[in-house]
């Protein structure tokens, strides 16, 4: 995943892998874009050695104006352990304030590496901002990554603007049939992947199916 | 998807052309994507998974399997800069990568500029609830102003055409004034300090006032008034029985029986 118009869903049991590939992706955009960001949900303390660490988004300002009235260089990735929403609107802002779907000169990666400790959407629901960060995600240079822990832990608006889905074991096939549903692969096509040991997964690419 | 595909009846001509402008290109675009796309050919029947993500005609097929591999980095000072951008025109200044303040945003998204009266800037909320106490406060007043002069209600409604018309002129009115309630505190950032703490504040107060507090003369009279009808009642209960008639069962045999 290093294109800009991305969005990403990684789906795993624990300990299985997801943060290994969220960590890839923040690693692969921040080498990719010299502007790039990444603005990570971390709320388990795994992105140490990409990311500056601050509790807060006023701390994260605060370190960003004087780093650049000092003229010494910040982190470009920032790991937060505040509310899922913060983030958002700072991910929207700064999208907002620097990109246009023809120049986007602050590329960002905004990781969720719990999806299910997110306070703005759901199982049930997407907020109205997740939605517009979905839908306006290439005019505002933002590529979201989901982790999850079970298919169904986010709405199926979410599966219909990704671009890149990982799938990790499944423990049953109810879960890998719902799977197959939302990615509009072919029944059983996941089955395979019931019972699978830690790390193995699949990589579904929108337009291409099982890469 | 059109941008503004529906046309709205009172919108500006400026704003309409734009929109039509946009919708042209748009439409080219797509047009010009069309003819570069060939899909190829797929049987279409219900149960076949849809175009957009092919499977192979053997579903029996092995799936691409793969293995993550730790992630190791240098630290995040690898990937650090100066947190500025270049400035977009020549002789610009650099643009701060994180602005020191939240940029409050415009209805279409794009921040606005930042108010200069040295406070943090504004929020649409706080914006809207400025306008909404406007609203309020204008409401009240010209309700006071028509009680009190009422030869304006008349030639209020005089000049509407009617009770009705009027109100729902007023109603109009009242709408655009929170509207321009709102872009005003946007503008000025006119925001009350510490506007949340004196609501609940206040809330507490009125009703400590209400359980602590004395009543007035007229509130007092009315409390009484209902003590004495309350204890009026307690003491006679139901009328004595007449002669040769049985008294009536207590209260509490008939509630049990029913």
């Amino acid at each position: 995943m290093s294109e800009l118009d991305q969005a990403a869903i990684v789906v795993g049991l624990p300990k299985h892998g997801k943060t290994t590939i969220a960590r890839m992706l923040v690693k692969e955009h921040l080498e990719k874009w010299g502007s790039g960001i990444a603005i990570v949900q971390d709320y388990n303390r795994q992105f140490g050695d990409l990311c500056a660490r601050y509790e807060t988004v006023e701390a994260f300002r605060a370190a960003a104006t004087k780093a650049r009235k000092e003229k010494r260089a910040l982190p470009r990735g920032a790991a937060f352990g505040c509310k899922s929403s913060a983030l958002a609107e700072l991910a929207r802002e700064l999208g907002r304030l620097h990109n246009r779907d023809t120049d986007v000169r602050v590329p960002i990666m905004l990781v969720y590496d719990e999806a299910s400790l997110m306070d703005t959407s759901g199982s049930t629901h997407i907020s109205d901002i997740d939605e517009e960060i979905n839908a306006n995600r290439r005019h505002m240079g933002i590529a979201p990554v989901y982790n999850i822990q079970r298919p169904t832990a986010l709405t199926e608006a979410f599966y219909t603007t990704a671009t890149d889905v990982y799938v990790f074991s499944m423990p049953s096939a109810k879960r890998t049939s719902k799977l197959e549903e939302l990615l509009g692969l072919a029944d059983d096509r996941l089955a395979p992947l019931v019972g699978k040991p830690k790390f193995v997964h699949v990589h579904w690419k929108q337009g291409e199916g099982l890469v | 998807m059109a941008v503004g595909s529906r046309p709205l009846s009172n919108e500006p001509e400026a704003v309409r052309k734009r929109r039509q402008r946009e919708n042209d290109k748009l439409a080219a675009k797509a047009a010009e994507l069309a003819a570069r796309i060939t899909l190829p050919a797929v049987a279409t029947a219900p149960s076949s998974p849809p175009p957009s993500s092919p499977t192979p005609a053997n579903t029996n097929a092995p799936i691409p399997l793969h293995e993550t591999q730790p992630v190791s980095a240098a630290g995040a000072d690898a990937y650090a800069v100066v947190p500025e951008l270049a400035p977009r025109t020549e002789g610009g200044e650099p643009t701060p990568l994180v602005p020191e303040t939240p940029q409050v945003l415009g209805a279409d998204g794009r921040p606005i500029a930042a108010p200069t009266n040295g406070r943090r800037p504004i929020t649409p909320e706080e914006a809207k609830m400025f306008g909404a106490l406007v609203v309020t406060y204008f409401q009240f007043g010209s309700q006071q102003l028509l009680n009190k002069h009422p030869e304006f209600a008349e030639a209020a409604v005089g000049m509407s055409g009617g009770p009705e018309q009027f109100q729902k002129a007023f109603g109009v009115g009242c709408a655009f004034l929170q509207q321009a309630g709102e872009r005003v505190a946007l503008k000025y950032n006119l925001y009350i300090p510490y506007m949340d703490e004196a609501i609940v504040l206040a809330a507490i107060g009125v009703a400590t006032f209400g359980l602590a507090g004395k009543p007035s003369e007229r509130g007092k009279a009315i409390l009484d008034e209902q003590a004495r009808v309350k204890n009026a009642k307690n003491a006679n209960p139901s009328p004595p029985p007449k002669p040769g008639e049985k008294a009536p069962p207590p209260d509490d045999i008939v509630k049990d029986t029913l």
